[in-house]
């Protein structure tokens, strides 16, 4: 009786992992329906890219996100140099040449387990859209096999 | 003494009536002729003991329970924060408080009117006058007919329905239904032709007003009268029940011929469709058979079972004394939101019986029943004794009348209205003061022993109704349940959709308790033009656990987002006050119909993760024309950002070891009374500085010494350029921060 007990605390909940898809890209959604995006460009560089859902017109006109995982130092994506976006819904960025063993910030991506990104509406509002990075490890190696 | 007992009756019905009904007079005023009556009654009967009946005994009990529920909710409910919240969807102690006193007052009229009508009555054969009763109700059937006809919006408060004079249609249709048995009482124990002739044309009139009235409640009590007929005639006859004679059949007959020609003649007698009930029933028939019963019942039957379910549950949870007068409204959502079920309108229990045990308990219900029983078990009791075919005919028509009423009850609390409570309470004075003048007796009782027994269930009762207002069950016990949703605030409204977003709006002041997951909490307020003064504005102030964290002056509409950072704050429950100046009400300046005082709406509260990187708490980048800073870089133009009440940085972008800031306040009375600006790291106050004329000053922070990553200005008070009429510009302002590049 006591095992049965124990198999079902152990027993592993669904609702618990991240859902990751892996097919030509990686990608999450959150429970605000915002996406965290990776993937591989033909010369091998990792590009993470941001979506929001719905767009909200001009939230990446003036600003661009920060971003944090975990309690690593902060990044700011007007710092980056590749940065592309289409000002209204999506965002997104270099974070490897794919050249290499893998740069560090990919590796907060891989390693982490929080990702925190903070959008600024153009009246003013401040907003986050947070992803949880649990199995992102296996997302991404599948991503870059 | 009898006429003057009938002239004080008269006048008593009649200001009940048409001030009471009619004309919104406030029911508190009848107070004063119901005191009176109350007050010759007691004078006359109630001190001489040995003449004491059950029926006395019943209704002075019955009046103190309900007086001790009131009282023990009216103070439980004054001890609340008036602010606060009693259902969890939108309202508050004063609305609470107003249904305790409304119902009340409505439970308290029972016993009284039930007095007045023994009072009444009494003497010899005065009893008989009851038949009259419908005459003073030719004036509101007028008005029904008129309205129904011609103009429904007619001295009519709701417009949809025909309520002659009356304010409640629902009221008016069961009034109808037991005002046609009184005037069959008068047309067959009168043998005058013309008063025939009167009752006659009365009871025309008020089965006229049944079909512009439509109510199927109504229809079904006359329906149950006609069954019931045969019976009461057998009984004033004496003729055996079930015997088939030529009488009975051209009855039935007539019963069939008269609702078969509405069914079938009712559309081509009607052409303007004002005859409703016909159309209600052929509206009923025609989605029966066009949806089928699935239908019907959800349109028609699924309310009343649900508001049945509530009242249940809120029996079940207070059966002793239940939730108080009114209690089945005060709580009714509070059910559904246990039960993870949407709020449904503000409404009675639709049913008497659940109505009484939900708000009076099944002490309470159980006495009310016994009430209305009484008359009924009086008339089975001695009726035998009832001489004269008269007497045995209104002695049999008004309990039949009754009893179909108890079946009725099952429909609907309708003695919360008035002018029903009104009639059924002189029914039943007539039927006890029948059988009184008949001899009968109704179990004298021995007064002292069964006041010792009332006594003890009253102490019962009060029991009950503390454990459910004070007690461990009661308001302040609720409001701290795991289920209740609102036990953190009182001054917001609930939520609402305003132009897509989720907003509430406040009261004057409002408190409310969230748990911090970061320090750093964001705000958004809309404020509206409506409480805007042009001159002064108007003034918002926010606060964090009584710290002050922001104060603004709204001169335009709009959003606005306010930001704050808190050291230590995540992972703790935080109280957030927010106060406004002046409130606006939208019905009184005529924009809507919302009748609530509104302060300002506020968004959801968010907390942040992440300090963006130019800080909270800043105003917009300015540049400075000048340079006043001697240190300043040359050729850099000096930029600076005014805060608020207090503004939060972090500096660990800075490379040096120390960080330079430079601080200045502009306030135009700072030379009387300085301005104090705080720079704290963390909680530890790093820097004091006192501003007593408008200088930069510069800040050195030893990064190394500081205990945080992120530093806080703070002001002791701001100031307002536009309200002290030194500029145009609306922003409250505390000090400005000028930080050289670089650093």
């Amino acid at each position: 009786m006591s095992g049965v007990l124990l198999l079902l605390l152990l027993w592993p909940c669904p609702s618990a992992v991240a859902e990751w898809r892996v097919f030509k890209y990686a990608d999450i959604e959150n429970g605000d329906q915002d996406t965290l995006r990776f993937y591989r460009k033909w010369n091998e560089s990792i590009f993470v890219m941001i979506i929001l859902k719905p767009a909200i017109p001009g939230v990446f006109a003036n600003r661009l996100p920060l971003y944090r995982i975990d309690s690593n130092p902060l990044h700011d994506l007007k710092l980056y140099g590749k940065v592309r976006t289409n000002k209204d819904s999506w965002v997104k960025w270099e974070i490897d040449n794919g050249q290499g063993p893998a740069k560090e910030n990919l590796t907060e991506f891989i390693k982490g387990k929080i990702a925190v990104f903070q959008y600024y509406k153009p009246d003013g509002e401040i907003c986050e859209t947070v992803f949880s990075l649990d199995k992102a490890d296996e997302a991404i190696s599948e991503l870059l096999k | 003494m009898n006429d003057w007992k009938m002239l004080g009756g008269i006048i008593f019905t009649v200001i009940f009536f048409y001030f009471c009904q009619t004309m919104n007079f406030p029911v508190a005023w009848l107070w004063l002729p119901v005191l009176v009556v109350m007050v010759f009654y007691f004078q006359e009967g109630f001190w001489k003991i040995e003449t004491l009946q059950w029926i006395h005994l019943l209704l002075a009990f019955y009046a103190i329970w309900v007086l001790l529920s009131f009282l023990c909710h009216y103070f439980a409910l004054s001890m609340l924060n008036p602010n606060s919240y009693i259902t969890v969807h939108r309202n508050q102690i004063g609305w609470g408080i107003s249904f305790l006193f409304e119902f009340t007052q409505r439970y308290l009229f029972a016993p009284v009117l039930f007095l007045s009508g023994i009072y009444f009555f009494s003497g010899r054969n005065r009893y008989r006058h009851i038949c009259w009763l419908p005459l003073l109700f030719v004036p509101s059937m007028g008005v029904a007919v008129y309205q129904g006809l011609i103009d429904k919006s007619f001295l009519n408060p709701n417009g949809l329905e025909i309520c002659g004079l009356s304010r409640d249609a629902s009221a008016f249709g069961i009034s109808l239904f037991l005002l046609i048995p009184l005037c069959l009482v008068g047309l067959i124990t009168f043998s005058n032709p013309w008063r025939k002739a009167i009752f006659g044309s009365v009871a025309g009139l008020i089965l006229f007003c049944v079909l512009l009235r439509g109510q199927r409640t109504t229809l079904l009590g006359i329906m149950a009268f006609g069954i019931f007929w045969h019976f009461i005639r057998c009984w004033v006859y004496r003729l055996p029940v079930f015997r088939i004679s030529s009488k009975l059949i051209l009855y039935i007959f007539l019963i069939i011929f008269f609702f078969g020609s509405i069914f079938v003649l009712g559309d081509r007698l009607d052409k303007k469709k004002s005859l409703y009930l016909i159309h209600e029933i052929k509206n009923n028939i025609y989605d029966l058979n066009a949806y089928g019963v699935g239908f019907l019942y959800r349109r028609k039957i699924e309310a009343r079972i649900i508001k049945a379910r509530i009242a249940a549950k809120l029996t079940l949870l207070s059966p002793i004394s239940g939730w108080g007068p009114g209690g089945f409204i005060r709580n009714m959502n509070n059910i559904r939101f246990i039960e993870g079920k949407k709020p449904i309108p503000i409404h009675n229990a639709a049913n008497h019986y659940l109505q009484m045990s939900s708000d009076m308990g099944i002490m309470g219900a159980l006495m009310n029943f016994s009430l209305l029983l009484a008359p009924i078990i009086y008339a089975f009791k001695n009726g035998k004794s009832v001489q004269g075919i008269n007497n045995r005919w209104h002695l049999a028509i008004l309990c039949s009348t009754l009893m179909i009423f108890l079946f009725l009850f099952l429909s609907g609390p309708h003695t919360l209205s008035l002018d029903v409570l009104f009639i059924l309470s002189a029914i039943s004075g007539s039927i006890l003061t029948d059988l009184n003048g008949a001899g009968g007796s109704f179990a004298k009782i021995h007064f002292w022993k069964w006041l010792f027994i009332f006594s003890g269930f009253t102490l019962f009762f009060l029991y009950g109704v503390y454990d459910n207002s004070f007690g461990k069950n009661g308001y302040i016990a609720r409001q701290k349940a795991p289920w209740w949703p609102l036990k953190n605030q009182y001054g917001l409204y609930p939520e609402e959709k305003l132009n897509g977003n989720r907003m509430q709006w406040t009261a004057k002041e409002t408190v409310q308790r969230r748990k911090a997951t970061s320090n750093i909490i964001g705000f958004k307020i809309i404020a509206f033009p409506y409480n805007i003064e042009r001159d002064k504005g108007l003034v918002v102030e926010l606060q964090v656990n009584d710290t002050i964290a922001g104060d603004y002056h709204f001169f335009h509409p709009g959003p606005r987002y306010m930001y704050y950072y808190f050291p230590k704050m995540a992972k703790t429950e935080v109280e957030i006050r927010t106060a406004v100046n002046r409130t606006f009400n939208p019905s009184e300046l005529g924009i809507n119909r919302d009748n609530r005082n509104l302060g300002i709406a506020m968004g959801p509260i968010r907390f942040l993760r992440i300090m963006p990187a130019e800080g909270v708490g800043f105003y917009d980048w300015e540049t400075g024309n000048s340079n006043p800073i001697a240190e300043w870089p040359r050729h850099v133009p000096l930029r600076f950002r005014w805060t608020n009440i207090q503004a939060s940085l972090n500096l660990t972008d800075h490379t040096d070891e120390t960080a330079t800031l430079y601080l200045m306040c502009a306030h135009p009375d700072m030379d009387k009374k300085p301005v104090v600006v705080h720079v704290l790291s963390g909680n530890t106050i790093s820097v004091k500085e006192v501003f007593k004329d408008n200088g930069w000053r510069r800040i050195n922070l030893t990064l190394k010494e500081i205990d945080s990553e992120i530093v806080t200005i703070r002001v002791n008070r701001t100031w307002n350029p536009k309200f002290f009429g030194v500029s145009g510009d609306t922003r409250n302002l505390g000090v400005a921060v000028a930080i050289p590049e670089g650093q």
